[in-house]
């Protein structure tokens, strides 16, 4: 097991920046996702650490030792591939211990090595099968077995999920979580899968165009997103976002929208500038009574839509044009429909506003 | 049971009376598709089928082409026991069979390697490398059997001219290559060495070839495995052998079935090298050069008819062992 730091890490292809100035320091035996968009430069990241794409600038250590110039073998990592890259002549058991072999590893330490891993991941009566004989979550967790058994310091994936359908992918999660939890193993985990991201990680990495983005706990980049994109990647139904006025009278900070206004219990350094209010739409309520703070504020909107989704209603409202949904429970007593105006209430300390120009979340003055 | 079904089934509708152009236009729907695919068959027919059943007729028969159609007398398997009795078609047999292995295998046994090579170390020029490999392909093959001829030539060929320099080389009084390389000119055409000449030109002529059929079957092993196998650290050599190798294999199905008919029915090359005759000793006449002057020299059609049908043989039971050997497993 080992920690593995990245120093400035760029990636050229041609004249194309693709990763730009990656900065991140993964601790020993932590599990972290890369999550951003198709394209963002994930899967670069990933490669240039296990040594499969050259490194055009910067530096990667694993535990401690300059790994730039390294063979992968020598970095001692192991990867999962999102298209499993089985060896399709071989036979499980072969595919498994493709990699002892090739590293001399003695016949019967081989023997074990593989026995273990196949008993941990349910692949023992499969052992003598070819990969195209095997299910999707079969083969995953045949390519789990062949990057466990050479006992890495660090795992690799690269949306190692998204082959699979649906509800195989649930239960493929909760597997890899266990993996990491007996093994132990540092892992770096790329996906585009917000949920995965979400229930794997000890901390996401958000990438966007060849940048960090934000770096957290899921909680951290749920609750506290540094910024506008962030903030509408995460969470589904997307944040809304509805445009607004920050305004200071005196020592009260107060947003400001066409005909109505909040004020605000923090104070924002801002003055009259025009930004973004962010609210989750599982943070509206359409009564003052669902919520338990102090400090509740309200908007009034015009309904323009009402949709049941089984256990929950998107109640679609309008505000100074700006499209938004809340989302309420069955149980709380939907007196809202077309065309009336709702007044819905919210907790103050769970809106989240974003600065249009930078795109970054606006703080409240410390004091 | 059968009442109930009676009385519920709907009345039928009154058939009506079709005119005659009508029936004419339904039927039509009949056999246009007939009359669409027909040109195949009758294009098969007469110089696919023919051909081949009158071939398999002839081998039976004695004939004299010169005296007719009722000239044909039936001899039964006469002439496949002549031929297979007979020296000439025995030695014949054999040099083909010497010609395939030692035309055929250095064919694939360099191809594979050689595109393995071009598959990893050309990025940009791999096409003009691949078109210079392929040239020997589509170039007459008696343009290449002079060109060779040429270069064989006892007196006056580049061969003997490189060979014997090598070994007349002198340091003093000492030739130090004089135990590998002659010092004197080499007549090629001697029985020992025709086939040997033989099997260089078509191994030259094919190895192109064949490299452009791996080639191309190499293209469509993923990346993935080549990458998962480096981080499994295979070394670039383990990764031919444990990658590239096994997932060629139907590729060299392919191309070496294609190298068994064509070596099999060796023509061209050993017809125009030895001068149409076969050579001293017969040491470079094939099968398919024995059967051509059987028919066409000697006007024995029957019997040439049979020694294709024992090639025939010959190329399918082979083929059937390459299957054996190297086809898809069940
Ligand atoms: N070998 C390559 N040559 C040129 N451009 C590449 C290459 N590999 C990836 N890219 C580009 O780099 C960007 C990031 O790719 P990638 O890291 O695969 O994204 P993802 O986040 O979806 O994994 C993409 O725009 C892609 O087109
Ligand atoms: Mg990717």
């Amino acid at each position: 097991m080992a920690a593995v730091t990245f120093n400035n890490l760029k990636k050229r292809f041609g004249k194309t920046e693709v990763v730009k100035s990656f900065d991140l320091h993964i601790n020993d035996g932590e599990f972290v996702v890369l999550l951003g968009p198709s394209g963002c430069g994930k899967s670069t990241t990933l490669r240039m650490l296990a040594g499969l794409e050259d490194i055009s600038d910067g530096e990667i250590f694993i535990a401690d030792e300059l790994v730039n110039d390294l063979h992968p073998m020598e970095r001692n990592i192991a990867m999962v591939f999102q298209s499993y890259a089985l060896y399709p002549h071989m036979s499980v058991e072969q595919n498994i211990a493709f990699g002892l072999k090739m590293t001399g590893v003695a016949k019967d330490e081989i023997v074990k090595r593989v026995k273990y891993a196949a008993d941990m991941l349910e692949l023992t009566p499969l052992l003598d099968r070819k990969p195209k004989e095997l299910s999707g979550g079969q083969r995953q967790r045949v390519a789990m077995g062949r990057a466990m058994v050479r006992t890495p310091e660090v795992f690799l994936f690269d949306e190692p999920l998204s082959n699979l359908d649906a509800k195989l992918r649930g239960s493929m999660r909760a597997e890899i979580k266990t993996l990491h939890d007996k093994l132990g193993t540092t892992t770096l985990y790329v996906t585009h899968d917000q949920v995965e991201a979400m229930t794997l990680a000890d901390r996401i990495v958000i990438l966007k165009d060849g940048y960090i983005e934000q770096v957290g706990t899921p909680k951290e980049i749920f609750e506290e997103p540094a910024n506008k994109f962030v903030a509408s990647f995460i969470g589904a139904p997307e944040m809304n976002m509805i445009p607004a006025t920050i305004k200071k009278t005196g020592t009260i900070s107060s947003l400001v929208f066409s005909d109505q206004h909040i004020d605000l219990p923090a104070v924002y350094a801002e003055d009259d500038l025009l930004c973004t209010l962010g609210i989750r739409p599982s943070d509206l309520y359409l009564h003052q009574r669902s919520i338990e703070s102090e400090t509740i504020g309200s908007v009034k909107a015009d309904v323009i839509g009402v949709e049941l989704l089984g256990s929950t209603y998107h109640v679609q409202c309008e505000l100074d044009g700006a499209r938004f949904i809340a989302e309420v429970a069955i149980a709380d007593d939907v007196n809202a429909d077309i065309d009336d105006k709702v007044e819905l209430f919210f907790d103050i300390s769970r809106i989240h506003l974003f600065n249009n120009e930078t795109g970054k979340a606006i703080l409240p003055q410390m004091n | 049971m059968s009442s109930v079904e009676s009385a519920v089934r709907p009345p039928v509708a009154k058939i009506k009376k079709r005119t005659l152009k009508q029936r004419l236009h339904a039927s039509g729907y009949k056999w246009a598709p007939y009359l669409f695919i027909s040109p195949f068959f009758a294009i098969f027919t007469v110089f696919g089928l023919f051909p081949l059943l009158f071939s398999l007729f002839l081998s039976f028969h004695y004939w004299e082409p010169a005296a007719g159609l009722s000239a044909m007398e039936w001899v039964g398997i006469e002439n496949y026991t002549f031929a297979l009795t007979d020296d000439w078609f025995q030695t014949s047999v054999y040099n083909t069979l010497w010609l395939a292995l030692a035309a055929g295998i250095p064919q694939h046994v360099i191809a594979i390697p050689l595109a393995y090579f071009l598959h990893t170390s050309f990025k940009r020029s791999r096409n003009t490398v691949i078109g210079m490999y392929f040239m020997p392909f589509i170039t007459s093959t008696v343009a290449i059997s002079l060109v060779f001829t040429t270069l064989f030539s006892r007196d006056f060929g580049m061969i003997n001219m490189l060979f014997t320099s090598a070994g007349n080389w002198t340091i003093g009084d000492i030739q130090p290559l004089a135990w590998l390389f002659p010092t004197e000119n080499i007549d090629w055409n001697r029985p020992e060495y025709t086939k040997t000449m033989i099997a260089f030109v078509v191994f030259w002529r094919f190895v192109g070839w064949n490299t452009v059929l791996y080639l191309s079957a190499m293209q469509t092993i993923p990346k993935d495995l080549y990458e998962a196998a480096t981080v499994d650290g295979a070394k670039r050599w383990q990764q031919f052998w444990y990658i590239t190798v096994p997932m060629l294999k139907p590729m060299m199905f392919f191309a070496v079935t294609l190298t068994i008919i064509g070596n099999l029915q060796l023509f061209e090359e050993p017809f125009i090298i030895t001068g149409g005759t076969g050579g001293l000793e017969q040491a470079g006449k094939t099968a398919a050069m024995h059967m051509y002057i059987t028919a066409f020299v000697e006007g024995d059609f029957g019997t040439a008819s049979a020694i294709s049908w024992i090639l025939f043989a010959l190329i399918a039971f082979l083929t059937w062992g390459n299957n054996k050997l190297l086809g898809e497993k069940k």
